[in-house]
Parts: C-alpha cells; structure tokens; sequence
C-alpha cells in the first residue's frame, strides 16, 4: 500500500513538474511554425529523459551515489570538472529563463513589468529554499503543477485532427525553412532532456533514502510520470497550432503573445489558467535548479548537502544556491528578453548533454557501483542514438540558425 | 505578419472581455514596435533596391499606421474606435499578404 501510494505521488508530481519555461515556449514556437510537425521531437526527447531518469533512480538506489559523487569517484575531479562547468553554466541560463517566467506570469497578472518582479521572485525562492524542506519543494511544488493539465483539456476540446497530429511523429524533411525547423527540433530535445532533470532525480533519491526495494517504484515512475509529462508538452504543441497556426500567427517571438493560447478555449479563465501554468511550472522548475546548482557543487568538492538539514549544517551547499539564484535574477532584472534566454539555453542545452550522458553511460554498465542491475542493450542503444541525434542537429544548425540561416 | 494577427486576436479577445486591460494594452504596444520594426527593415530594403520590397512597402506602411491606432484605442480604451482599427488592421494584413 505505501508503495502503490508512493508510486501515485511520483507520477503526479513527475507530471506537475514536467512543463516549464524551456519546454512550454519550445512547444509553442514548433506549434505555431509548423503545426505537428515537431510532434516526434517531443516524443524522441521524452523517451530519452524516461530511460535517463529511470537509470539515475536505478543508479542512486543501488550504489547509494547521486550521479555527480559517481562521476567524480569513477573518473576523478579534474575530468569532472568539464561537464561540472559547463553543466553549471547551462543550469544557470536556465534558472534564469524559468526566474523570468515566474516574473512574467506576475506581470501579465498585474501588469507590473517583470523587471520589477525579477528581485521579490529571487527572494522568495531563495526564502522557499532556505526555509522549505525536500518534501515540500519536490512534491509541494509539483502538486500545484498539475495546473497544466489544462493544455490536455484545452487540446482535447478544440478537437484536432488526429490524423495530422500523427503524421508529425514522422520527422519531415521538405518543412519550409529547413535550418529554423531542425534548430527547434534541438530545442524541443534540450527542454526535454534537460541534465538538471536526472542529476536532481538522482539526488532526489539519496534524499529520499532509496534502497534496491524501490526499483520497481523507480520504473512505474519513470515511465508513466516521464509519459503524461511528455503528453501535456505535446498538447501545448496541439493547442499552439489550433489557436495560433489557425489564425495565421506563425511567429512567436514573446510571451506577450503565448499568453493568449488559452483565451479562444476558455475565456478569461484561460488568462488566468495561462499565468498560473507559467508562474506555477516556472517556480517548480526554478527550484529545482537552484537546488540542483547546490547538490552539484557540493558533491563535485564533497561538502555536506541536503535540503532537509539546516543551511548552517551545509553552509557551502546553501550559499551556492542563494549565489545563483542571486546571479540568475541580474539578467531579468536588467531587462532581457526571458524568452530569448530560454531558447538560447534550449540549444545550449542538446550541445552539452553528452558531457553529463556519456559518463553517466559509463557508471550504468559498471558492476562495481550498480551490481547486477546494469543496463541492457535497448536502454545503452536508445539514450545513445537520441543524444546523438540532438548534438549532430545542434551542431548543425545551432550556426546556421545564428547565421540567420534557412 | 504574426504580429499584426496578433494585435487582432488581442482585440478579439479584449472585446469579449478574455484579457484584462494593461495586459491588451503592453501587449499591443509590443505588436506595434515589432510591425514598426519590420517596417524599418523593409524601409531599409527598399533604399538598397529591394524590388519586393519597393513593391509592399505602401502596404506595411499602412498596416503599422493600422496597428499603431488600434495600440492607441486599446490604450484609451476606445472600444469603438479599437473595432475599427482591428477591422483596418485585418484588410491591411489582406492586402500586404496578396502583394506578396
């Protein structure tokens, strides 16, 4: 019973926690450009995290290490410290497009700029932080994701034709705009498979004492929590190319315009909806960045970590998230464009991934940290060829997308 | 162009009370500088000899004065006014998309 119970918990708050910034606007753009076109870069980059998350679960229940202690330990710190940069500057682009999300649902709520809001939303993270325990950030936090649901309901009431929605499973290649086409395609895979999202998992799983008894809860979440996330991103891709496709906007360049997906469906709850979605997975994500920032400088140099000690018992751990945090928020409060930042970040995001994956890769056919309970073919074959793929089309067409390329 | 049919689907969604005010309002300042933009752009084309440029630019002009009054309406709350500019804004849109 406490099993099934924890089971139920995993997968609803892997589902609340699934949508933020990176994998809310990516959606969007591709649906708005290209209708369903970019259906399979959804589906691709969801497997893909759903075979990572599950092997991070695996990982930290059976060696009883977070990703970052076993990289550090199998390969040494100075190899470490490559993915551990680059890791780090990636993750803080993207607390600070998820900062400005949240900043951005307060602005179109109040309509104060999110310039303004960029410093209390800082705050109040870091306070949430500093104050909260894992409990409530993991679960607390993705609970009132759930809120996204509403792209699902949304995207079944404007009835779209299936048929189509199908036939993007199949990547294209006679798209209009080929470089723009790929350069989301990237995109949609760098929100997806995110490295915060498993490395967190992982220390998630430390945090939560995980033992060999819990690989079966591990699979069950992974799997469908990583699943129903993976469907509320492709119902906002839906939606995008009902609602904007449909009245001829094919070009989203702000949230200015996102926030209107939802109006044509609900009226003005759609409004509201949209703001909460924003602010809610935005804050979630946020959080989970911040934390993920500190679980991954205190592991890479061995200091004591854990969001359910006192900050004063893990010093170094809290003053690194309360660092980036504060180093997140000067972009936003400056006045970029989140968005922009977000998109960058996305692309960022595929071209850095084998720096995490490959010697992640390495640690899950490794008998002496996961026993028996080493990886099979299909899930060595599957993460491999998605990341490939995702680095290739980032190499490619990240330049050529900078170049103005088509 | 999507910024023009942004600007008339804020209207729409204003007139039917979806949207509050300040946010139709920034959010069609917004459709306003990114259509002046693009209006610059072209401007710019026109003057290096750009052929489909010198041909629309009439066109975009008239549009971005179209979304311009609509930006206006909405920000004095001119419901009337805003309907008009929408319906001006749509038949500019119309035009600029078959010279194109």
């Amino acid at each position: 019973m406490k099993k099934l119970l924890e089971i139920s918990l995993g997968i609803v708050t892997s589902v609340g926690g699934f949508l933020e910034a990176g994998s809310l606007a990516t959606a969007v753009q591709a649906g708005a450009a290209y209708r369903y076109g970019l259906v399979w870069a959804i589906v691709l980059g969801t497997i893909c995290l759903a075979f990572l998350v599950e092997m991070a679960g695996r990982f930290a229940a059976v060696s009883k290490h977070t990703i970052a202690d076993g990289i550090r330990e199998r390969f040494g710190f100075n190899f470490f410290l490559v993915p551990l940069v680059a890791i780090l500057l990636v993750n803080l682009l993207m607390l600070a497009a998820e900062l400005g999300g949240v900043a951005l649902a307060l602005q179109l709520a109040t309509g104060w700029s999110y310039q303004v809001w960029a410093i209390p939303v800082a705050f109040a993270m870091w306070l949430l932080l500093w104050k909260g325990t894992f409990g409530i950030i993991e679960k607390g936090v993705s609970m009132l994701g759930l809120v996204t649901v509403c792209f699902i309901v949304a995207a079944l009431m404007l009835h779209p034709p299936w048929k189509d929605v199908a036939r993007g499973l199949i990547p294209s290649v006679s798209e209009p705009e080929p470089a723009k086409y790929w350069f989301m395609a990237v995109n949609i895979l760098g929100a997806s498979i995110s490295p915060y999202l498993f490395f967190f998992y992982s220390a998630g799983a430390i945090e939560d004492k995980w033992d060999d008894g819990y690989l079966g809860v591990n699979r069950v979440i992974a799997g469908l929590g990583m699943s129903f996330g993976g469907v509320i991103a492709a119902a906002v891709l839906v939606v995008a190319a009902l609602i904007f496709a449909g009245a001829g906007i094919t070009q989203i360049e702000s949230y200015d315009q996102i926030a209107l997906i939802l109006t044509p469906v609900f009226g003005f709850w759609g409004f509201v909806l949209f703001c909460a979605s924003l602010g809610i997975a935005c804050l979630g994500a946020g959080l989970e960045l911040a934390l993920g920032q500190g679980y991954l400088v205190a592991q890479a140099f061995g200091w004591e970590w854990g969001e359910d000690l006192p900050p004063k018992q893990d010093p170094g751990f809290s003053l690194t998230y309360t660092v980036f945090i504060a180093v997140a928020a000067i972009p936003i409060a400056a006045g970029l464009d989140p968005l922009k930042i977000t998109i960058i970040t996305m692309g960022l995001t595929a071209l850095v991934l084998p720096l995490g994956v490959v010697p992640f890769l390495f640690l899950m056919n490794d008998e002496r940290y996961v026993k028996e309970h080493r990886n099979g073919w299909i899930s060595n074959i599957a993460v491999i060829v998605i990341i490939g793929i995702g680095f290739i089309l980032a190499l490619v067409s990240l330049p050529l997308q900078l170049l103005g390329g088509t | 162009m999507s910024w023009s049919k942004t600007a008339q689907l804020i209207a729409d969604q204003w007139d039917r009370g979806s949207i509050p005010t300040h946010y139709a309002q920034h959010a069609t300042a917004s459709a306003s500088d990114a259509v002046h933009e693009t209006l610059a752009g072209m401007r710019d084309e026109a003057a290096e000899g750009t052929e489909q440029a010198v041909g629309q630019l009439d066109q975009m002009a008239a549009l971005s004065a179209a979304v311009d009054s609509l930006a206006n309406s909405l920000a004095r709350g001119d419901r009337q006014k805003m309907l008009s500019a929408a319906e001006e804004v749509r038949s500019a849109g119309d035009r600029l998309g078959s010279s194109q």
